[in-house]
């Protein structure tokens, strides 16, 4: 058995590390992959979201690089994603490809029915040594997302322009070459160590700009045109609301630990929502941008792929809570024919128009 | 200056809980608009109003001035069904006291309501710049158990002064008056129309597609007409998950008609930017390919033009070589 799985954000490395611990065999897609994508272009439906088509991407490199046995998850939930996998199935099947098809059920996790799903993968290893890797994959999860984390606060402040891609660019190499689970988290500590000795600028004021939307388009660069590393080039400091590691504590805790406090933004979107899910992340996402002002950011984007339906209702509360909360609010929509071009010049207009509203209202305070 | 005297808005006197039927001062005017999920619930609902004795004021069917304003008054992502909602309740907000729009979170257990239908009545009081009143119900099987309190009418017993019971039997009463016509007997040639019911059946969205293939001599069935247990014999790969309930229609009856031998030839109606229905044409497409079963897709939005819409039409029905 050989196993794929697509990607989301940097799970991969939380991936890699489960894998290599438990010795099992897989192909990673490689991350942004544009030819792999094309192909998948030819054989999506058309008005289907930009997460779908590169996953379908992943799935089609991994089969093709000889992979037998596809990873994917699901639910019952009101954003399409829930529902993706029988599609990924049936449009990979139309192709001609034969593979296991290994599906998780979020809404449903039946320990038994995973154990036997997953039991032949790992035959031969003791449950000592799989917990130990499920530990460590929860430990990479959190610990990635800290990383990406603190290089937006580093990027924007860095001192000599490109210390924190360097930094980062070589975490992500050595990731993808590295062929043990030990090697991996050594990168791991080695990137935040590095992190921390770039030199910065004392004067830096950067401005403060909230990520909000879509989770997959958020937290995937390749799909979002790693927003975050030319938002911090342009010397923005990035608040990225949603990360994998958000979502697994929200998901799996959330529903384990039924007391833990309903969260903010939920209770922040009731000034513009009678309903406290409407699909996917939707109140969140209006809640989220709600609150930017009190958290002090100087805007907020909000970006989603094209066609994603709870977004587009979060979208129409958006005027609204720029005038009410006095913060500009841009929408990014993206699909697989977003120039990148045009993209830069949105980004790059909307931090000049934030960063003259800085300015005025220093003014005016004197 | 003459000062007017303003009348007091109109209210409610406390009802008797043993009748049903109101008679308030004035009867409180209640706007159902004719878009989402009026063709499918919209009697009832009016009924259920009428025996409460409110006057229920039906907005007009679409038309091209209903849909141009709906898209002036919405955010540019919305698909079409949405934005013609929007034009119909800016045609009735000035007739009426209230604009009735309940939440489709789900009709049946396991089945979901699309995202913005959950958020129908946000995206109206967002996209209004004057305050219109809206009155919600959210319809949530999932998470209110057992038949008869699937429906939330809190917020309906609140507006007009009564008891919760007195809405519900309203309610009950209502549905069983409105039992829908099913007709499944296709007689003679027939092209089976899938798709939104408010889609399929506005005037304006669907360019008249039933009317257009009925001149054409074809006879023409919609998922509604189906009956319930037969929308959902045989919905593959969803069978016993969870999906969209619309979904869920229309692939149950693209696999029921494609069994039909008076059925030629489908037709999939579907607004620009639909997100469940990228996903139920992309089933329905593969298993209709299997079937050997004409098929097109067509897609609709505001700027859609009728010369085009017909010539893909005409050329549907050239290939079926009737």
């Amino acid at each position: 058995m050989k196993l794929t799985f697509p990607h989301m954000g940097h799970i991969y490395i939380a991936a890699k590390v489960v894998f290599d611990r438990l010795d099992m065999d897989y192909v990673m897609p490689e991350p942004r992959n544009r030819a792999a994508l094309e192909k998948a272009l030819a054989v999506a439906p058309e008005s289907i979201c930009l997460p779908f088509k590169t996953i379908l991407g992943n799935f089609i490199e991994g089969l093709d690089r000889g992979a037998d046995t596809i990873v994917f998850g699901g639910g019952h939930g009101r954003c399409r994603l829930s529902y993706f996998g029988d599609l990924l199935k049936e449009t990979l099947e139309g192709m001609g490809y034969t593979f296991h098809f290994l599906f998780i059920d979020f809404n449903h996790m039946d320990l038994r029915q995973m154990s036997a799903e997953f039991g032949p993968l790992v035959r031969g290893k003791s449950s000592f040594c799989i917990t130990r890797a499920l530990l460590e994959a929860a430990h990479t999860v959190f610990s990635v997302d800290r990383l990406y984390t603190k290089s937006c606060r580093i990027r924007c402040r860095e001192l000599h322009g490109g210390d924190t891609d360097a930094v980062m660019y070589r975490f992500e190499r050595s990731v993808l070459h590295a062929r043990d689970a030990g090697r991996i988290l050594a990168e791991l500590r080695e990137a935040h160590r590095a992190l921390r000795e770039v030199p910065l600028d004392p004067e830096a004021r950067p401005l403060r700009v909230m990520l909000v939307g879509e989770i997959f388009t958020a937290c995937e660069p390749f799909v979002n045109l790693e927003i975050e590393r030319k938002l911090g080039q342009m010397g923005v400091d990035v608040y990225n609301t949603l990360n994998v590691s958000g979502w697994v504590r929200d998901h799996f805790l959330g529903s384990v630990l039924p007391f833990l406090p309903r969260r903010q933004p939920k209770i922040a979107a009731q000034r513009y929502t009678r309903t406290d899910d409407f699909g996917g992340l939707g109140t969140e996402t209006i809640g989220n941008a709600a609150l930017a002002k009190e958290c002090s950011m100087d805007g907020v984007i909000q970006i989603y792929p094209m066609t994603c339906m709870p977004e587009i209702v979060a979208q129409a509360a958006m005027p609204h809570v720029q005038k009410q909360e006095g913060v500009p609010v841009m929408t990014l929509v993206v699909d697989e024919q977003t120039g990148e071009a045009g993209f830069i010049t949105r980004l790059e207009a909307f931090t000049d128009m934030l960063a003259m509203r800085r300015a005025q209202s220093a003014r005016r305070t004197g | 200056m003459r000062t007017r005297l303003t009348a007091e808005p109109a209210t409610l006197r406390p009802i008797p809980d043993e009748t049903i039927t109101v008679s308030p001062v004035r009867p409180l005017r209640v706007g159902i608009p004719r878009a989402m999920g009026f063709y499918e619930h919209g009697s009832i609902w009016a009924r259920m109003f009428e025996r409460l004795g409110c006057k229920v004021v039906l907005s007009p069917p679409t038309d091209r001035g209903i849909l141009d304003e709906g898209v002036r008054a919405t955010a540019t992502e919305f698909c079409l069904p949405v934005k013609v909602l929007a034009g119909h309740v800016r045609a009735l907000c000035k007739k009426v006291d209230v604009i009735f729009i309940p939440r489709y979170f789900s009709s049946a257990v396991n089945e979901m309501g699309c995202p913005k239908a959950c958020a129908l009545p946000d995206v109206v009081r967002l996209e209004r710049e004057q305050p219109v009143e809206i009155l919600e119900a959210d319809i949530d099987p999932d998470r209110f158990t057992g038949e008869s309190q699937a429906v939330d009418l809190r917020s309906i017993a609140e507006r007009l002064k009564i008891d919760g019971q007195t809405v519900r039997d309203a309610l009950l009463q209502a549905k069983r008056e409105c039992s829908p016509q099913q007709n499944v007997t296709l007689p003679g040639r027939t092209i089976a129309l899938l798709g939104h019911p408010y889609v399929l059946e506005d005037p304006c969205i669907s360019m008249q597609l039933a009317e257009k293939l009925r001149q054409r001599g074809f006879h023409t069935v919609m998922p509604r007409n189906l009956p319930v247990t037969e929308r959902r014999a045989d919905v593959h790969p969803y069978d016993g998950k969870a999906f969209y309930t619309i979904g869920l229609d229309i692939l149950g009856a693209a696999h029921a008609l494609a069994r039909r031998k008076e059925v030629r030839g489908m037709i999939y109606l579907t607004p620009f930017g639909c997100g469940i229905d990228a996903l139920a044409a992309a089933h329905v497409e593969q298993h209709l390919r299997a079937e050997r079963m004409p098929f097109m897709k067509l897609t609709v939005d505001e700027q859609t033009g009728e010369a085009g819409f017909d010539t893909r039409l005409e050329a549907f029905l050239d290939m079926i070589g009737e």
